[in-house]
């Protein structure tokens, strides 16, 4: 009975590197199937940012650097404030980066004068043979003088830049 | 470009003190097709030209894009109008007051956008179907357009082109100036499939 049991032992602890293989061996399976999240391509066409506008970057990062740096000070970024006192800090300014433009491009208070044209996407072109004056102000003085109306011609965009 | 033709630019020059003035960046539309063809158009682009006195007082305005021979007709009218004007303070009430019943007397059946009576049945549209897209667009300018600023212009004396660009662009134009996709929202978003992710996003 005695030599029963212990051929059962013997069995079972035999088998048991085959379990815990199989059970790997499914997990790997598993791991290879499971679809990537977000996959970044090979060739990605991001231009990599310029560090000195990585603020967001910097932030975050130099509080682990300074922790590493000097292991015994005892606050080393946000992680060690209690949650109610977490502030965003001052250097992070991505957001008004990314937003301030956008804001000012869709402004439409202020009428544009005219000037020099510099878009790169939008080259300067001759606004017609007509000679004109720089502004309605100086337009309507050389009226006052020559006694002829003022031509104001109003449009969007540039009349000296191609697209208009 | 209008500009660019030798007749209207010697005209402009003799008889006007010409100035233009950008009310607003004009929208344009990028095209990448992904096969290394890309097109850039402007969309929404739209004029007007403003006769004023010296003073900067409104004589008259011409919406929109006009064809050669009809804008500098219109044009030199309105040289006339400024000179009879330097004697006659009422000549501008008068000439707005007169054109607007014009108008109002026109049969209305709008087919543009604006609530103004409209031209279109006057149009022999043979005519319309056979002329170019410029042709098309001073018809427009000289109808319905003109009689909404006509209308307007008779109430307001002294009007300067900064009291009546934004009326001017929303109103006549179709083109509000202070809205950020300048009246096409729902032409953009109406029925785009992603409009929630897009609103989300912006």
């Amino acid at each position: 009975m005695n030599f029963i049991y212990s051929a059962a032992a013997v069995a079972f602890i035999a088998s048991l590197p085959a379990f815990v293989f199989g059970q790997e061996q499914q997990r790997q399976q598993s791991l290879t199937l499971r679809p990537r999240v977000n996959p970044i391509p090979a060739t990605s066409t991001l231009a990599p940012i310029p560090a000195e506008l990585d603020l967001t970057k910097r932030v975050i990062e130099a509080p682990l650097e300074r922790a590493i740096a000097f292991p015994n000070e005892r606050s080393h970024g946000l992680n060690n404030r209690p949650s109610s006192t977490i502030k965003i800090p001052r250097g992070d300014r991505s957001k008004s980066f990314i937003e301030r433009p956008i804001e000012s491009l869709l402004a439409t208070d202020n009428l544009h004068k005219n000037t020099t044209a510099t878009d790169e996407d939008n080259p300067s072109v001759q606004p017609g043979l007509v000679k004109w004056h720089k502004d309605f102000e100086t337009a309507c003085t050389a009226a006052d003088k020559s006694g002829k109306p003022v031509m104001l011609f109003q449009l969007l965009g540039k009349l000296d830049q191609r697209y208009t | 470009m209008l500009f660019s033709n030798e007749k209207v630019a010697a005209t402009i020059s003799e008889n006007f003190e010409p100035v233009w003035v950008s009310v607003r960046p004009v929208p344009r539309v990028t095209i990448d097709f992904g096969n290394g063809k890309v097109i850039k158009r402007t969309l929404h682009g739209n004029v007007a030209t403003l006769v004023c006195e010296p003073s900067g007082d409104i004589v008259d305005i011409l919406p929109g894009v006009y064809e050669a021979d009809t804008y500098l007709e219109r044009l030199l009218e309105l040289k006339w109008l400024h000179e009879i004007y330097k004697t006659d303070a009422t000549a501008l009430r008068r000439y707005h007051t007169r054109r607007s019943k014009q108008a109002t007397d026109r049969p209305t059946g709008d087919t543009s956008r604006n609530n103004g009576p409209n031209v279109a049945s006057e149009i022999n549209v043979k005519h319309v179907a056979a002329s170019s897209s410029l042709v098309r667009d001073t018809e427009i300018n000289e109808g319905p357009r003109r009689q909404m600023i006509h209308a307007y212009l008779k109430d307001h004396d002294h009007t300067k082109p900064s009291d009546v660009t934004k009326w001017l662009y929303r109103e006549v134009l179709h083109a509000d100036l202070d809205d950020p996709f300048m009246g096409l929202g729902e032409t953009l978003f109406g029925r785009y499939p992603f409009a929630d992710e897009d609103a989300i996003a912006r």
